[in-house]
């Protein structure tokens, strides 16, 4: 790993190894059962508790806020029912949260399997990331249908969020690339994580609208990624517009460039750490 | 052609005391050092060449699992090369990512996908893994409830499913019971076989001996020694010696002794004591190189002292060709114990022995030490100090020891024994006085029967040349249902010979289509007892060669029941 090949070498080799991670889906494949049906795994409801889960938040959501605290935050379209406009926030934090916060233990959880066995271990946060855009996938459908019966329209763009996931999924998998990395020559890493996502949550404009957040502060919002992505989440489910292209070229690009600076650091420095494990 | 190849291999582990050590030294930019070097492999240099066998062998710590983890890829070395010319698959750790709430099913194709094999690789071999790991039906229940031996043998299965041309194995073959150990000696002799390259670090020192073609010791991350197992083995077993001699203030020597007739061979121990001759005698004190099995001769040792001891006993052990003890016994063992050995004084001992040991070469090893076992030591100890060669006598004999068997063999006819104590009874105490052609009667179809097939008038099952099966007699007749659908009956008819016990008791003709019932007489004195019947017929057809219906089974005749009468 010497450095100074040209550029385009490097966007080539880049291409291969993303190419090698898509050659082993059927790994992936595996490791994404592994982790769905090992969750609920002796479970009587089983596979069912990934719906029962969002519907349940859905129904308490709709309760406090709309029932009990009567939230409103004002008449333009999307923020009416402050339950939807919540849950349909969450959808994409929340996803974006557990890729970030377990792909960054799963390398030392898997210390084992690492150490013993030759087999690509960047898969393993590639399928923890995939396993949560599943259960966004079951969420996005509970919040089209709930949409459809209490804001009265279905969501026609609603199409749109599969490409937005898949830069949502680059952007978690960077982040848990470093993180994980890191992680494994200092073991606080974790802990740092948490604290930092839980910032970031607060940070982006999930409980309040962002014309709520004062002058001053305004760039903190221009600055986070997660701010672009539920924006265009609401735009597309609860405005039922288009998102606007200056929202999904930034978001693009942040993903793509974190995904990238990860991936380097995972592989440049995976062979140092399987020493540390 | 090379299969591995290492080149002045190192492996630095940087060893921090506490994690904040790390962080300091990222502060510090490295100005400052605050961690320990520890070499776990030194400067090692080594070529495997194709389809051989290389066991490793080396104390805990001498660096054998980090060399293995090397050459499967799992680490870098920190300076020099590994070079690999084929597949390589590596059994370093068993059951690697096994769920033990998933089944049996699910995890081999999981565990599979993690060793990198596809998909249709996996269904194909599936029920091959399942056959050789004698899971059987837990195959579909969860790990969880597998006793660790199980989970061992199922996970050893899967990754012995693999064909690699490389293969290294880490101390894995101790896995399961006696029967699954046989099954992965046999596997790993067929990879050899194929030429598979075998790397196999172990401790067992018998395994190394009887797999390898060569072996290679490692010592605090060097590589000390390569060469024969045997050799291997008895340098390995001094190292033990002189690192136990350090750890109880002794002092201990290794030498390594090179001669062109024996080759190289070791000697070790304090040496207050040495052994100055070793000869293998004739009854009449003359020096030979081989006896005849059963021979009586005289092993002689002579040991001259350079120091006071309190007691000295000497030993000698014989080994075979590929160094596994075959006799060993010493004074100390007969309690005639020297007592205090003054210097420069000299002690024979003549062990005098017949030679009960079975063709081959086999060496002798000799031993001073200062009590019977060698706990404290030894005074020196000479491996394979000579060698001499056992050759056959009649009658010959197979294996190692010469156990002197007297034979005696009588022959009667079974019909003539009465009160006979029929095994038939015992090993099918359910059989039935009547056979039907169902699966509930398929352990009493011994031998020569196809698959039941349903027809209309019930199951009926096809038979080969000579099908047997076992019933238990209740009457003087036997009755049985047969036809054929050979079209050409008329022409040429099958004739079946009825044999009960191996006597014949009659025969049928089929030369038309449709049922036909026969029945045959039985002995009187064999009513009650279970017998094993068999027909003999004289010709077999195949389906399609009539039919071209792609039916290319070797049948006799169809059966439909079988029972006795009165």
């Amino acid at each position: 790993m010497k450095n100074g090949k040209p550029l385009v070498f490097r966007v080539n080799l880049f291409k291969k190894k993303i190419r090698h991670i898509f050659n082993q889906r059927y790994l992936i494949q595996q490791l994404v059962g592994r982790e769905i049906k090992g969750r609920y795994a002796g479970s009587a409801v089983g596979i069912y508790w990934s719906v029962i889960n969002p519907l349940v938040m859905l129904a308490v959501y709709t309760y406090v806020f709309s029932g009990v605290l009567r939230v409103r935050l004002g008449d333009e379209p999307g923020i009416t029912n402050f339950a939807l406009y919540l849950f349909c926030g969450f959808l994409a934090w929340n996803a974006f949260h557990e890729t970030v916060q377990r792909s960054t233990t799963v390398i030392l959880d898997n210390a084992p399997l690492i150490k013993n066995l030759s087999f690509p271990s960047k898969v393993l946060p590639v399928s923890i990331g995939l396993n949560s855009i599943i259960n966004e996938i079951i969420g996005l459908c509970i919040l089209v249908v709930a949409v459809r019966v209490i804001l009265g329209f279905f969501p026609v763009y609603v199409w749109f969020l599969i490409p937005l996931m898949l830069f949502q999924l680059f952007l978690g998998l960077g982040l848990g690339f470093i993180f994980s990395t890191i992680h494994v020559f200092f073991r606080d890493t974790a802990q740092f994580v948490s604290i930092f996502l839980l910032i970031w949550m607060f940070g982006t404009p999930l409980f309040y609208p962002e014309r709520m957040v004062p002058a001053q502060f305004r760039f903190l919002v221009e600055m986070n990624p997660m701010a672009y992505l539920v924006r265009m989440f609401r735009a597309v489910c609860l405005k039922n517009i288009f998102p606007d292209a200056k929202d999904i070229i930034v978001f693009a690009m942040i993903s793509l460039f974190f995904l990238v600076i990860g991936y380097l650091i995972y592989t440049r420095r995976f062979y140092r750490f399987i020493d540390q494990l | 052609m090379n299969a591995i190849e290492v080149n002045h291999l190192s492996k630095i582990f940087d060893i921090y005391e506490k994690p904040f050590d790390r962080i300091k030294e990222v502060v510090a930019f490295k100005k400052k050092i605050f961690y320990q070097r520890f070499w776990a492999l030194k400067n090692i240099s080594f070529s495997i060449k194709k389809g051989t066998t290389v066991g490793v062998m080396g104390q805990n710590g001498s660096g054998k699992s980090t060399l293995l983890k090397i050459l499967a890829g799992l680490m870098l070395p920190s300076e020099g090369e590994v070079k690999k010319n084929g597949k390589t698959s590596s059994l370093i750790e068993l059951g690697m990512g096994f769920h033990p709430e998933f089944s049996g099913k699910s995890n081999v194709y999981l565990n599979s996908a993690l060793l990198g094999v596809s998909k249709e690789e996996i269904d194909a071999k599936f029920d091959q893994i399942v056959e050789f790991s004698g899971i059987g039906e837990f195959i579909d229940r969860p790990v969880k409830i597998y006793s660790s031996g199980m989970y061992l043998r199922l996970a050893f299965s899967v990754a012995i499913s693999i064909n690699p041309e490389i293969l290294l194995i880490d101390e894995v073959l101790a896995v399961g019971d006696a029967l699954f150990s046989q099954k992965c000696i046999k596997k790993l002799r067929e990879f050899q076989d194929h030429g598979t390259t075998i790397l196999f670090v172990s401790h067992d020192m018998g395994a190394i001996k009887n797999l390898c073609d060569e072996a290679i010791l490692l010592d605090k991350g060097h590589l000390v020694e390569r060469g024969d197992p045997g050799d291997i083995s008895d340098y390995y077993t001094a190292l033990i010696q002189k690192r136990y001699a350090e750890e109880t203030k002794q002092f201990s020597f290794i030498q390594r002794i090179e001669d062109e007739k024996k080759g190289k061979r070791h000697r070790y121990g304090n040496f207050d004591a040495m052994i100055s001759e070793i000869k293998l005698l004739n009854s009449s004190g003359e020096e030979i190189g081989g006896v005849v099995s059963g021979e009586a001769c005289i092993i002689r040792v002579k040991a001259i002292f350079f120091e006071d001891v309190e007691n000295a006993v000497v030993g000698t052990l014989i080994r075979d060709r590929l160094g596994n003890e075959v006799f060993g016994t010493n004074t100390g063992f007969f309690h005639q114990n020297t007592g205090p050995v003054t210097k420069e004084e000299m002690i024979i001992v003549n062990f005098t022995l017949e030679m009960n040991i079975g063709s081959g070469d086999y060496s002798i090893t000799a031993a001073v030490h200062p009590d019977e076992r060698g706990l404290n030591g030894h005074f020196d100890w000479i491996d394979k100090a000579i060698s001499f060669r056992v050759f056959p006598i009649e009658p010959r004999f197979i294996g190692l020891s010469k156990l002197s068997p007297q034979i005696s063999i009588q022959r009667l006819k079974t019909t003539d024994i009465f009160n006979l104590d029929n095994p038939l009874n015992i090993v099918f105490p359910n059989a039935l006085d009547h056979v039907e052609m169902n699966e509930d009667f398929q352990p009493y179809l011994i031998k020569g029967w196809h698959e039941p097939e349903i027809w209309t008038e019930g199951s009926v099952r096809w038979t080969k040349k000579e099908p047997a099966f076992i019933m238990k007699i209740s009457g003087r007749k036997v009755k049985l249902d047969v036809s054929t659908s050979k079209p050409d009956i008329e022409k040429e008819p099958i004739v079946g010979d009825v044999f009960c016990n191996g006597m014949k008791i009659g025969n049928f003709i089929l030369n038309e289509h449709g049922w036909k019932q026969v029945d045959f007489k039985i002995q009187e004195k064999l009513k009650g007892e279970v017998a094993r019947f068999k027909f003999i017929l004289n010709r077999t057809w195949r389906p399609d060669d009539f039919f071209r219906n792609g039916d290319k089974r070797e049948l006799g005749v169809s059966v439909r029941r079988i029972w006795c009468e009165e």
